[in-house]
């Protein structure tokens, strides 16, 4: 009875840290989709691209993953703000059909500069060795790694969410989300914000790109191949929902952690079929606005 | 509600209640259309007219309340049903296909009405039938020359034209019209209002309109909306002569032309 | 001559005003390369086959997409249906070709409804990721279903027999492409007429007004979803024929890039308009042909610097640009 418990403790800490890393990635698409009503397709690329610019720290400095994490996730915001102000112009100003085709292009743009770079090998981080091992509790190990990843991206949510619910960067934000053109009608200048907010975006999912190698391994085409699951946190958060994306993406993380646990022959496909229940229930998210 | 009447009267709506949040935007309306009725709504701005068509065509749902349209209890029915059953409405800002030329705008209402517009075969363009209901209701409105240009490059007096004809299309037992000449150059309105005697005597009318001379021409019974409420219904020569309806619509209708 | 003075007769001022796909030079032109493909590019067959099969995809979407506004972004989920079905068919049915397209597209039909039912629910980007889950869905399935698709192995060893009795698949893939032309031919005047006709009318409008639509009385979801399942259909059709000319079936057939890859094509070459596919699909299957034999990674640079130039420099696709300059070379003639 104990060990069941503590079973489904370890698996809970999984299940967790790969959602909060979810979270990571996927929350500056939420915000590009209720701002600008902009699907990124690249937007998982930002999180790639943080990925290998810590591997390639890691490499060539050998230097801790931890002391890689903010270099890699500064080269990301530079990178994406320079495409913010370069190809996303041309994005905005097309149809939305024209915005999936142009991104899906810059998408296969970063995944053939990576395979160029990287090759096409798959590369996970070494976890730092003061962080690696396991806690054993009564006969269950639960990874000191997972637990460490649990708490810090739980402290950057938390970070997230006082910027946004208590200064004045949040408000205009918030402003910008519930009604872009109102926002721009009380004089707030929607696309800087966005501009920053799409960094913003950019610098989390590189946080999550790097410390989830383990569950999400580098390779070139991650872009592409963990679109589906960021776009699925999104979709069913509601866009533009914040504490939708965190309960999606929480939800995501626990019931794939157990469902592969419990029926490893069904577990790839439960939340796919979990999706399309909860999309059509409430076509426009858990969380949607208005 | 019609037992005992002779002949289902053609639209009866009774204690409509719709409330948007705490705005209360129809209370307890009740009014009834008789098969060939002419009759006109008439309410300053926001009085709640066309939230009114809303409710009866089905895009919006009432809070309480029944309509019936020709016996039949459409209520909770849907969109397309309330249409089949013959009822047709314009829209007071026109809502057409922008992409489409006028000619199969008009087509797109013919099909419907024919009920071929699942038919996968034989070309709209050679179907002489569908043709000649296009040609017949562009000429109604002497609007042919526009037929091969897109909605979306027409001017905005013509596109309201182009609604009046896609509701004629659909050969309606119950016809609403929002604000059918709003907007309309003089020559256009009358033109209008020439067509608008000319349909057929058991088309029951419920017609929108700020324009009073309209009104009074076309006509013969009045109801006067208010702040979501019905206010005064009567022939016309009751309503041109209450003073209350004078008070908050006409005296302010006149005033505010005057200032214009 | 004097018949010519005599003015037409008056509803064919209206008649002129419908949307009509005629036959013109341009389709001539395209049918005569694509027969005289075979004989002066006999090397290149293979790939002028694989040209076919994607127009006729492209096709498929541009019915959904381009006359419909349903917005798939999980296309090659049909595709891929239909040419396991077709796999299938030929291994434990009958070898025979032309049922077993019938048996791809209609599966793929199946699907269609089924997924359909889901999808019309909702619209816009909602509607994409709907598509798009259904489509990572069903990959996940034939991925695990090994028994019936191969699995990443894929699905291989079935024979198709000669058709119509009389035609023998060769080696050099003549009869492959002859088959393939001739298919597209019967898809391509089946759109032709479907898009003419009052249905495909009725779809144009609801696509640009779906409220508006209803209220003259038409029931939008139900001639959306014979839309959605015609087109899954031809998808199908044009999997079951990617089957059988390759005799390999790889669960790539289902991909998102398969799926991203056809609205590139369709997109490419001009939505809404039919012959968009034709042009779209050429260059993509050739340029990408040429580009991958160089290198499959770099050619992906290539891929993507296109799309993003195309979309910001032909937003409306090749066969618009085609047409203006055509329309400036002969000041005279009519926009289509
Ligand atoms: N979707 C909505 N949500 C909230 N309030 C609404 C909505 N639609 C209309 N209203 C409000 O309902 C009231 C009635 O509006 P309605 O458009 O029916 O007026 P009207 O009589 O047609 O006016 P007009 O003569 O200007 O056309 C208005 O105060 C309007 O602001
Ligand atoms: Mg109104």
């Amino acid at each position: 009875m104990e060990n069941y418990l503590l079973a489904t403790l370890s698996l809970l800490v999984d299940g967790i840290s790969f959602g909060m890393i979810l979270f990571l990635i996927s929350c500056g698409l939420t915000v590009t989709l209720g701002v600008m009503r902009l699907l990124n397709i690249a937007h998982c690329g930002f999180a790639m691209i943080g990925g290998y610019l810590a591997l390639a720290l890691v490499n060539r400095l050998h230097i801790n993953v931890l002391a890689a994490l903010p270099i890699a996730v500064a080269g990301t915001v530079v990178i994406g703000l320079l495409l913010e102000r370069t190809v996303y112009r041309w994005v905005y100003e097309t149809t939305a059909l024209g915005q999936i085709l142009m991104t899906i292009g810059l998408t296969f743009l970063m995944v053939a500069s990576i395979n160029l770079a990287f090759g096409s090998l798959l590369y996970t981080l070494p976890v730092p060795p003061s962080l690696t091992g396991t806690w054993v509790i009564g006969g269950v190990a639960i990874s000191v790694w997972r637990i460490f990843l649990a708490l810090v991206s739980t402290s950057l949510a938390g970070m997230l969410w006082y910027v946004l619910d208590y200064t004045y960067f949040g408000a205009r934000l918030r402003a910008a989300v519930d009604n872009p053109r109102m926002a721009r009608c009380v004089g707030i200048n929607v696309r800087k914000i966005f501009a920053q907010t799409f960094a913003a975006g950019c610098g989390l999912a590189a946080v999550g790109g790097v410390l989830g190698t383990q569950m999400l391994p580098l390779e070139p085409y991650y872009a592409l191949k963990y679109l589906v699951l960021v776009l699925i946190v999104v979709a069913v958060g509601g866009f533009g929902s914040l504490k939708g994306s965190l309960v999606a993406a929480l939800s995501f993380g626990i019931i794939d952690t157990f469902g592969r646990y419990l029926v490893p022959a069904a577990g790839a496909f439960v939340i796919y079929f979990a999706l399309v229940v909860v999309l059509l229930a409430r076509p426009q998210g858990l969380f949607a606005r208005g | 509600m019609t037992v005992g009447h002779e002949i289902a009267a053609a639209l009866e709506v009774v204690g409509l209640h719709k409330n948007f949040g705490a705005l209360r935007v129809a209370r307890d309306i009740s009014f009834t259309l008789e098969p060939g009725a002419r009759h006109a709504l008439i309410g300053p701005n926001g009085a709640g007219k066309t939230t009114l068509v809303n409710l009866i065509t089905g895009v919006l749902r009432p809070t309480s309340g029944s309509i019936h349209l020709g016996g039949v209890d459409i209520t909770r029915a849907r969109l397309e049903r309330r249409v089949v059953l013959g009822l047709a409405r314009t829209f007071q800002i026109s809502s057409l296909f922008l992409p489409l030329s006028v000619a199969e705008n008009v087509a797109l209402a013919v099909t419907a009405k024919a009920k071929i517009d699942t038919q996968p075969y034989g070309p709209v363009y050679r179907r002489d039938a569908i043709v000649a209901e296009v040609q017949r209701l562009l000429a109604l409105f002497e609007i042919e020359a526009t037929a091969q240009r897109r909605v979306a490059d027409l001017a905005y007096g013509q596109r309201r034209l182009v609604e009046l004809a896609l509701a004629l299309a659909l050969k309606p037992k119950v016809l609403l019209l929002d604000e059918p000449a709003a907007g309309l150059p003089k020559r256009d309105s009358e033109r209008l209002l020439e067509i608008l005697m000319r349909l057929p005597a058991e088309v029951a009318v419920l017609v929108i309109e700020h324009d009073m001379e309209l009104v009074f021409n076309f006509a013969r019974r009045i109801t006067v909306m208010f702040e979501g409420g019905i206010l005064a219904e009567g022939s016309v020569a009751e309503i041109r002569r209450d003073p209350q309806v004078r008070d908050v619509y006409l005296g302010h209708r006149r005033d505010h032309e005057m200032a214009s | 001559m004097a018949d010519l003075a005599i003015a037409p007769p008056r509803s064919s001022v209206i008649a002129d005003a419908f949307l009509r796909h005629r036959l013109s030079w341009s389709d001539a032109l395209i049918w005569l390369v694509g027969i005289a493909v075979y004989f002066v590019a006999s090397e290149y067959l293979q790939l002028a086959t694989q040209t076919v099969i994607m127009i006729i995809f492209a096709l498929s979407l541009d019915l959904a997409i381009g006359y419909g506004g349903i917005e798939s972004l999980g296309h090659a989920v049909f595709f891929g249906t239909g040419a396991y079905a077709a796999g299938s068919y030929a291994l434990y049915v009958s070898s025979e070709p032309i049922s077993g397209l019938v048996a791809g597209g209609l599966a793929a039909a199946v699907l269609g409804i089924l997924s359909g039912l889901l999808i019309l629910r909702v619209r816009g980007l909602t509607q994409v990721i709907l598509t798009l889950a259904i489509a990572t869905m069903l990959l996940q399935v034939a991925t695990t279903a090994k028994s019936i698709t191969g699995g990443d192995d894929g699905l291989t060893g079935y024979r198709i027999a000669p058709i119509l009795g009389q035609f023998e698949f060769d080696l050099y893939g003549h009869t492959a492409y002859i088959y393939g032309l001739v298919i597209l031919a019967v898809v391509f005047l089946f759109c032709r007429v479907l898009v003419n006709s009052p249905f495909g009318l009725t779809v144009r409008g609801i696509r640009d007004n779906p409220l508006r639509m209803r209220l003259l009385g038409v029931p939008v979801t139900a001639r959306l979803l014979t839309l959605y399942t015609i087109s899954a259909a031809l998808a199908g059709v044009a999997g079951a024929l990617s089957a059988q000319v390759t005799g390999l079936i790889g669960t790539d057939s289902l991909s998102f890039l398969l799926s991203g890859n056809v609205l590139i094509m369709l997109i490419l070459g001009g939505i809404g308009r039919l012959s968009g596919a034709f042009l779209g699909a050429t260059v993509f299957v050739v340029v990408s042909d040429r580009a991958a034999a160089i290198d499959p990674f770099n050619w992906l640079f290539v891929l993507g610097a296109m799309l993003i130039l195309a979309v910001r420099f032909t937003p409306s696709g090749l066969t618009v640009v085609i047409d203006r300059l055509v329309a400036r070379l002969s000041p005279g003639a009519r926009r289509t």
